[in-house]
């Protein structure tokens, strides 16, 4: 199974993309901030699933827009079936999309919604700065899904349980854990969503969590 | 019947010649461009680069002419036309927001859709756009409060425009170009366009057949 790791000195990623040029100037732009990582590239859905199982990188970096195998033409279902695979098959897998037009994410919402691992959306037309900010969040096992994907505030029952515990009782995550019933992760990984859907983010010198529980207070989502 | 069959025809043939141009776009000069753009960023972040005003003018030259390109191969076929339609009016709608920021604009979509062929959300994104553009002409000191709508109509499509529109400017039946984008969405989708006025609303009504239904 891929690993989730944070603190992989040498992360092994795996760049998808039908585009030989876009392969090419990601590679670049991943060398140069990843000196040692392992690159492996794939052109096509097919190719990508054998690769993932194989290298069990620490991230893939996905196009949209996929062909299913060689000579096949490149389309949007592909690209999500790839998707929905790779999450089934590897929930901690780090993943970032990388696209012009990522709204038909808008179908995986569910799939994307209960994936362990990280997730983050790299617009294509991103500058390189902004690009390897989502893949260092992707490595994190942060969420970041774009706006137009959502309708307005959506919380989960349990996120909404998460905060509750951690800011009205105070709890730490281990005991939350243990109160709802689930592994110490899995509260990790709902902190992940509920602070996507918050717009929290890791920011240099910001407590992610303090900003959790401020923006938590503003939606009115607790007292 | 027959004009209506050749006006269809070259409809067809110019929504498909569009595409095909933005496919070329998308799989060509947008790519080139990407990476010629990616290969200049990835040059200034070297440890050794030493930028000056002449590499930074050349990224920025770079991003704009990836930006440029990726507008026109949208305005060529707009983004997900040849997926979903409520994709493709989001995303329309979002673009228009953002060119109208004063606009007072809100958009009701239907949870799902059935399939819809390219051409029929190609015209009915055209529609939409022109119907908008208009308005807004006729309207342009005091833009109208509009509201867009998706409505499943038993077996047919509906997308309803109401503009509310104090001034009243926008009646109909002083604007030809309201009786001629009518006319055209009529013979275009074989399908039904009228209006409705009320105070200070006029609300439009665009109806169609899937062609995959």
């Amino acid at each position: 199974m891929p690993q989730t790791s944070t603190q992989t000195t040498t992360p092994t990623i795996l760049i998808v993309d039908d585009h030989e040029m876009v392969l090419n100037g990601t590679v670049a732009v991943l060398q140069q901030q990843y000196p040692d990582a392992n690159l492996y590239t794939a052109r096509n859905a097919q190719e990508a699933l054998v690769l993932v199982e194989s290298r069990k990188p620490n991230l893939v970096v996905v196009d949209l827009s996929m062909p299913d195998g060689v000579g096949d033409n490149a389309r949007t279902d592909v690209g999500l079936q790839l998707l929905k695979t790779m999450m089934e098959r590897y929930p901690n897998l780090n993943i970032v999309v990388q696209s012009a037009h990522a709204r038909s994410l808008v179908r995986l919402k569910p799939v994307i919604s209960s994936h362990e691992g990280g997730f983050t959306v790299a617009d294509k037309s991103l500058p390189m700065g902004e690009m390897l900010k989502k893949v260092d969040w992707a490595l994190q096992g942060v969420s970041f899904t774009p706006r137009e994907m959502r309708n307005g505030l959506e919380m989960k029952p349990e996120w909404m349980n998460v905060l509750h515990l951690a800011f009205i009782e105070g709890l730490q995550d281990k005991t939350i854990a243990e109160r709802m019933n689930v592994a110490e992760r899995t509260v990790r990984h709902y902190w992940t969503k509920i602070q996507d859907a918050l717009d929290v983010y890791p920011d240099d010198g910001k407590n992610t969590r303090i900003q959790t529980e401020m923006r938590a207070r503003e939606e009115g989502l607790i007292d | 019947m027959e004009t209506r069959q050749a006006l269809q025809w070259w409809c067809h043939r110019q929504t498909l010649r569009s595409y095909h141009e933005a496919e070329q776009i998308r799989d060509g000069l947008l790519q080139e461009s990407f990476s010629l753009w990616r290969a200049l960023e990835v040059s200034l972040a070297h440890p050794d680069a030493k930028p000056n005003q002449e590499w930074q003018k050349q990224l920025e030259l770079s991003e704009r002419l990836h930006a440029a390109l990726q507008q026109m191969s949208d305005r060529l076929s707009p983004p997900y036309s040849d997926d979903n339609m409520i994709l493709a009016l989001q995303y329309a709608i979002e673009m228009y927001r953002k060119q109208h920021p004063n606009v007072q604009l809100t958009l009701d979509l239907p949870i799902n859709w059935q399939a819809e062929s390219y051409e029929t959300i190609r015209i009915v994104l055209m529609t939409l756009d022109e119907l908008l553009q208009i308005a807004l002409t006729q309207t342009r000191l005091e833009p109208p409060a509009i509201a867009i709508a998706l409505r499943p109509l038993s077996g047919l499509g509906e997308l309803v425009v109401q503009f509310t529109d104090p001034a009243q400017s926008l009646n109909p039946l002083h604007i030809k170009e309201f009786a001629y984008l009518r006319r055209a969405f009529q013979i275009l989708t074989s399908g039904k366009c009228f209006y409705r006025c009320k105070d200070a609303s006029i609300t439009w009504h665009f109806r169609w057949a899937s062609q995959l239904a």
